[in-house]
């Protein structure tokens, strides 16, 4: 996998934008101010179609773990159904771990980190599923 | 005709009409010199006004076609611009980038990007003469 050179701009091309952004809305004439914020945030303009993706490949993670929820409730008994949900959430944070990743965002430790700490977390819910079961 | 462009600014911001002219002598002088773009914290500082307001006419004259906006990959260490792009989401393609002063590839971290507006030569000259 690449490494995430995606990483766009550097950290102080975002505090310059935030400086700009907050001169701009102590400008006195509208006009200007218009203009102003419009320019300030050409320091943030070029990253609105990656979030745009990010933010769509959530909302339908998002959708898929609700439906899990109602699904698993419907189906199951309730210890289940929160087992289940559990799962579901280690699940599908695994799989925003991974489009982060393939979007650049973070770094190939982090990704391990993530699914590290999530095997964890589901190691332990299906051992005290073992136990209630 | 582009000094029309200048006063169709002017019309749209009458309030504003002072801070036009002067960022106009101030690009003419830029001209001048032979410098070919407008960096808007050193426009700022010879204006005498906020980065931000700089931005916002700057803004005004891109708008009319004088200048037009472009971002710079600076390495950080020696401070020579290394690659310009039009579109800020352009820039993520020129990373890693080569800089052959430092014989090194930058990433994010080693450059810094600047948001410059490159003065369209004939219709800054038309619009102050």
């Amino acid at each position: 996998m690449p490494s995430p050179k995606k990483q766009f701009c550097p950290k102080g091309f975002y505090d310059k934008g935030k400086e700009v952004f907050a001169q701009a809305l102590k400008i006195e004439d509208a006009d200007l101010r218009h203009e102003a914020i419009r320019a300030a945030l050409r320091y943030y303009s070029a990253d609105v179609t990656q979030d745009r993706r990010l933010l769509v490949a959530i909302i339908v993670l998002f959708v898929l773990v609700a439906g899990t929820i109602v699904l698993a409730f419907v189906k199951l008994s309730f210890f289940s159904a929160a087992a289940v949900i559990l799962s579901a959430f280690t699940f599908f944070s695994l799989l925003i771990g991974v489009m982060l990743r393939s979007l650049g965002y973070i770094s190939e430790t982090s990704l391990l980190r993530i699914w590290k700490e999530s095997f964890k977390v589901l190691r332990e819910i299906f051992k005290t599923k073992e136990k209630d079961g | 005709m582009q000094y029309l462009k200048l006063e169709s600014i002017k019309s749209k911001h009458p309030r504003l009409s002072k801070l036009i002219d002067e960022l106009a002598a101030y690009i003419e002088g830029e001209l001048d010199q032979g410098r070919s773009r407008v960096v808007p914290s050193l426009a700022a500082r010879q204006l005498k006004l906020s980065e931000a307001e700089t931005l916002g006419l700057l803004a005004m004259f891109e708008d009319a076609g004088l200048v037009s906006a472009r971002y710079e990959v600076v390495c950080k260490k020696n401070n020579v611009v290394l690659a310009t792009a039009h579109k800020r989401s352009e820039l993520k393609d020129l990373l890693p980038i080569h800089c052959e002063f430092c014989e090194a590839e930058h990433e994010a971290d080693d450059v810094s990007v600047e948001l410059v507006f490159e003065i369209v030569p004939q219709a800054a000259r038309d619009a102050v003469a």
